[in-house]
């Protein structure tokens, strides 16, 4: 009787997307022989539905470093067979705030930043470690290299290296530079981003009119 | 499978009861009666973006074109296998006929009315509008009830909505200047309840022409702004009047934590009361015993919101291990709440009622509880 599809675990929503039609797009996590699959579906049945989802998955293999999984026409997956969900539910959601032709490719490893008012660089150092680095003459660089750092774990799900504040690494020992590219303006400024993600689990949500702010 | 939620029935004497319509399922269990299976019910809203998109019909516009409300409302049917569909998503629409301002918001937020425009100061303003029910953002309700009522109502039950004047005191008075009239000036505020009362069963007399099978009664005396005590003294007479003016079962909602006015809202003769997380199911179900029927209490924010199937499957059980006699979100559910998750009420509830009856004699306490 019904039309919905069993798409498997939903991991994020953007409720209402302004460049198509303001459709709700979702991110479904699959497992298939062990491995997850990640789907970007829309129940919306409007005309431009298809090519949004095609740009949005574009997106997500430029901008997460994700690979069609074999075998499962429509799902991506990250090569190295593990989830890295945290990155990659907000990775999907910056990725979706952009109109088609916006979407782009990976983002530079290097980015100016206002705070420390120098150029950060992300430096592969290979296995999964990656160095920030900023340059000596920079008065502010040291602390804004711990803070970027600390904002790559905490938005990566990274490790930061015990003996060395400014290398932090993925658990799976594989590269992820498009991934490290997508969110490094959002470890320069982790705060704005759990600001956020603080509005946005409100809206929605219905309050007892007591509880209501109409201000 | 029997159950019935009236504790003093043995055993042997139990109707045996056969396989019902969700419709049947969820009057009897609002008359108290013999059920083949526990229903699950939504007395407020479970539409999300996601079912918005499925069926074309959205907020803000499904809150105020019949079609749309009732395309949408049918979902909870046909998508995620609830016993009852609920047309009225919003708790508003009423405050708009009366003339409050009104954010009707977008898809994917609730429409809220701006309580920092009172329309009324006190008793003398208060006043149903003679065109009340011609008024658009209520013919819209009585149109989608009547679709549905045609389309699904056979099947499933309607339930409507009218708000309690509790809520509408908030809506039209303003929540501070309210509750401060209820301090300084109970009698008058008493009046005000009285008056609005009227337009309570305005609207919920015309949801029952239209073709509702039970209301749904917000009246948000919530936990963290009144007392128990306040409930007794403002309410719970009022709503036995209610109950009186209004020939279907009512159910009550109010959110928050309410232990300490269920034994008050029991003794309203309202079929049920519609509770929230905060209240512990085993101890609400004591407190009420059989003289009103529990509806919820699956949590919102934190579980149906923001965590999977799994744990949403866990608190069913928790509510049916207590006896609770409807089960469903504790209130209307946020709009970005993922569809796996609503349809693993109905799939918990099945479950447990296949464990229990194959799990022997042991089992069907519980179950007839």
């Amino acid at each position: 009787m019904g039309q919905t599809r069993d798409l498997g675990r939903r991991i994020e929503l953007h409720s209402m997307d302004p460049h198509c039609q303001d459709i709700s797009l979702g991110l479904y996590r699959q497992i298939h022989q062990g491995r997850s699959g990640y789907l970007v579906h829309s129940y919306s049945g409007v005309g431009a539905v298809e090519g949004r989802l095609s740009a949005i998955r574009e997106g997500l293999a430029a901008h997460a470093g994700m690979v069609p999984m074999e075998g499962q026409p429509g799902l991506l997956e990250f090569p190295c067979g593990n989830d890295h969900e945290k990155a990659l539910r907000r990775t999907f959601l910056e990725v979706c705030k952009h109109a088609d032709d916006e979407i782009g490719g990976a983002l530079p490893l290097v980015r100016y930043d206002k705070k420390g008012e120098c150029e950060l660089t992300v430096n592969s150092e290979g296995n999964g470690r990656y160095r920030i680095t900023a340059p000596e003459s920079s008065e502010n660089g040291a602390r804004r290299i711990r803070a970027v750092a600390r904002g790559f774990a905490k938005l990566c799900e990274m490790n930061v290296d015990e003996t060395d504040e400014a290398v932090v690494s993925f658990a799976c020992q594989t590269e992820h530079n498009s991934l490290m590219g997508s969110l490094f303006f959002r470890a320069q400024n982790v705060r704005s981003a759990m600001q956020e993600d603080e509005l946005s689990a409100g809206r929605g949500v219905l309050a007892a009119p007591g509880s209501q702010d109409d201000s | 499978m029997v159950s019935d939620h009236s504790n003093d029935t043995p055993e042997t004497e139990r109707p045996v009861v056969g396989q019902m319509t969700g419709r049947e399922r969820v009057m009897a269990a609002l008359a108290g009666q013999a059920v083949d299976r526990t229903p699950v019910c939504n007395p407020t809203s479970v539409a999300t973006v996601e079912l918005m998109d499925l069926v074309d019909a959205h907020f803000p516009d499904a809150n105020r074109d019949g079609e749309k409300m009732a395309r949408l409302a049918a979902t909870s049917y046909t998508e995620l296998g609830f016993d009852s569909v609920m047309p009225v998503f919003t708790i508003i629409q009423e405050s708009s006929a009366l003339g409050c301002d009104i954010q009707w918001e977008a898809k994917d937020n609730w429409p809220t009315v701006r309580m920092s425009k009172p329309i009324w100061k006190g008793a003398d303003d208060v006043n149903m509008p003679s065109d009340f029910l011609q008024h658009p953002d209520i013919t819209c309700v009585l149109d989608a009830i009547r679709r549905l009522r045609k389309e699904v109502g056979d099947d499933v039950a309607i339930i409507g909505k009218t708000m309690g004047p509790w809520t509408l005191g908030y809506h039209v008075f303003g929540v501070e200047p309210f509750l401060l009239m209820s301090l300084d000036d109970p009698g008058h505020t008493k009046l005000c309840l009285d008056r609005m009362k009227e337009i309570t069963i305005a609207f919920g007399q015309a949801q029952i022409d239209a073709g509702a099978d039970a209301l749904t009664l917000p009246d948000h005396a919530t936990g963290d702004l009144v007392s128990g005590e306040y409930y007794r003294e403002f309410l719970r007479d009022l709503h036995t009047e209610l109950v009186d003016e209004i020939p279907i079962p009512l159910i009550l909602h109010i959110c928050g934590k309410t232990v300490d006015r269920m034994d008050y809202i029991a003794q309203t003769g309202l079929a049920a009361f519609h509770y929230d997380s905060k209240n512990d199911p085993s101890e609400s179900m004591e407190i009420v015993t059989d003289r009103i029927a529990l509806i919820g209490n699956i949590n919102n924010p934190e579980t149906l919101y923001a965590k999977g199937p799994e744990q949403v499957a866990e608190e069913v059980v928790r509510n049916l291990d207590a006896g609770v006699p409807l089960v469903g979100p504790e209130c209307a559910i946020p709009l970005q709440t993922a569809i796996e998750n609503l349809k693993e009420i109905p799939l918990a509830v099945a479950r447990w009622h296949a464990e229990q009856s194959s799990s022997g004699p042991g089992a069907s306490e519980a179950n007839d509880r």
